[in-house]
C-alpha cells in the first residue's frame, strides 16, 4: 500500500481550528480514511491543538506544525508546537462515571485524544512540545490515493 | 393533547425561520423559542473550539433572562468538541442550581452521541430521541 503525507502550519489562536479540521478531513478522504473513523480523526487533532493553544501558548496561540501521514493502514499525525512545556500527567483525568454535579469542567480534551486514538506519545525537547498520535487499522484495503504535487 | 401539540408544532414553525440548516455548514447557528413550559433551543452546523464562546454566551443570555428548562435540539449538529461540551455542563449546571429547571438533550446524531458516550454525559444528561418527547418530560 502507497504512503500519504501531507503538512501544515498555521499560526494563531483558537480561530485556526477550523482551518485544521478541514486540513484532516481533506486529508481522510484524499488517503482513503474509512469515512467512520474521520470524525474521530477530526476531533482528536482539534482538541491537541486546543490544548497547545490554551496551555502552551496562553489564549494568543502561536505556531502549530502538523503532519498527516499513512503507513500501511495507519494513520499518524503529528503535532508540533514552540510553546512552554506540555505534561499531560498534570493535567487530571476526568471520572467520567460520578455524578455531574462533583465533576469539574475541564480536562475531556484529553480524555477524549486517548479515547479516540490508539498510541498518544507527548515529549519535549528544546525546540518544543512534540505529540504524535496514531489510529491503527483505518486505511481502507485499496485505497486509491488522490494524487496532489508536494504531498 | 391534540391541540397542545398543533399548538406546539405552529409556534415552532412561525418562531424559528423554515431557512435550510444543513449539517455541513461550517459556523453555528443558535436559534430559540419559548414554549408553554420550556425553552427549545435549535442548533446547527459544526461546534468547535472555535465557535464554543459563542455557544455560551448564548445559552447563558438564556438562563440570565430567567429561562432555565432548555431543551436543546441538536439534529443538525454534526460535531462537537470538548469546549462545546464545557458550555453544556456549565449551561445543565446553571439550570438545576436550586432545582429551579434543567437542560435536556434532543435529537442527538450518532457522532455527537458518541462523543457524550465516552465522556460519561450520555448517562448524566436526559437525552430524548425527539423534541416532543423532551417537551413531554417538561409538562409532565
Amino acid at each position: 500500500m502507497r504512503s500519504f503525507a501531507r503538512e501544515v502550519s498555521v499560526s494563531g489562536g483558537a480561530a485556526v481550528l477550523p482551518d485544521i479540521i478541514e486540513f484532516i478531513a481533506e486529508a481522510c478522504d484524499e488517503s482513503g480514511v474509512d469515512p467512520a473513523a474521520r470524525f474521530d480523526l477530526t476531533l482528536a487533532v482539534e482538541e491537541a491543538c486546543s490544548n497547545v493553544i490554551e496551555h502552551a501558548y496562553g489564549a494568543k496561540g502561536g505556531k502549530l506544525e502538523m503532519r498527516y501521514e499513512t503507513r500501511d493502514r495507519d494513520v499518524i499525525i503529528t503535532l508540533h508546537d514552540h510553546g512552554r512545556p506540555f505534561n499531560p500527567k498534570t493535567v487530571a483525568r476526568p471520572d467520567t462515571v460520578a455524578p455531574l454535579e462533583k465533576r469539574p469542567i475541564g480536562g475531556l480534551g484529553l480524555h477524549l485524544m486517548y479515547e479516540l486514538m490508539d498510541e498518544v506519545t507527548f515529549s519535549f525537547h528544546r525546540h518544543g512540545n512534540t505529540l504524535v498520535m496514531v489510529k491503527h487499522g483505518v486505511v481502507l484495503e485499496g485505497a486509491r490515493l488522490a494524487t496532489r504535487d508536494g504531498g | 393533547m391534540l391541540a397542545y401539540l398543533l399548538w406546539y408544532i405552529s409556534t415552532c414553525l412561525v418562531a424559528i425561520p423554515s431557512r435550510c440548516l444543513s449539517p455541513e455548514v461550517i459556523t453555528m447557528d443558535f436559534g430559540s423559542v419559548d414554549l408553554k413550559r420550556c425553552t427549545l433551543v435549535r442548533l446547527a452546523g459544526r461546534i468547535d473550539g472555535s465557535v464554543a464562546p459563542e455557544l455560551g454566551s448564548n445559552l447563558r443570555g438564556l438562563t440570565d433572562s430567567g429561562r432555565y428548562k432548555l431543551i436543546l435540539n441538536m439534529k443538525d449538529v454534526s460535531y462537537t468538541s470538548s469546549a462545546a461540551l464545557r458550555e453544556l455542563i456549565s449551561t445543565w449546571k446553571n439550570c438545576r442550581r436550586w432545582n429551579r429547571g434543567d437542560m435536556r438533550l434532543a435529537e442527538v446524531n450518532p457522532n455527537i452521541k458518541k462523543v457524550l458516550d465516552l465522556t460519561g454525559l450520555s448517562s448524566q444528561f436526559m437525552v430524548f430521541d425527539t423534541e416532543a418527547e423532551a417537551v413531554g418530560v417538561f409538562d409532565g
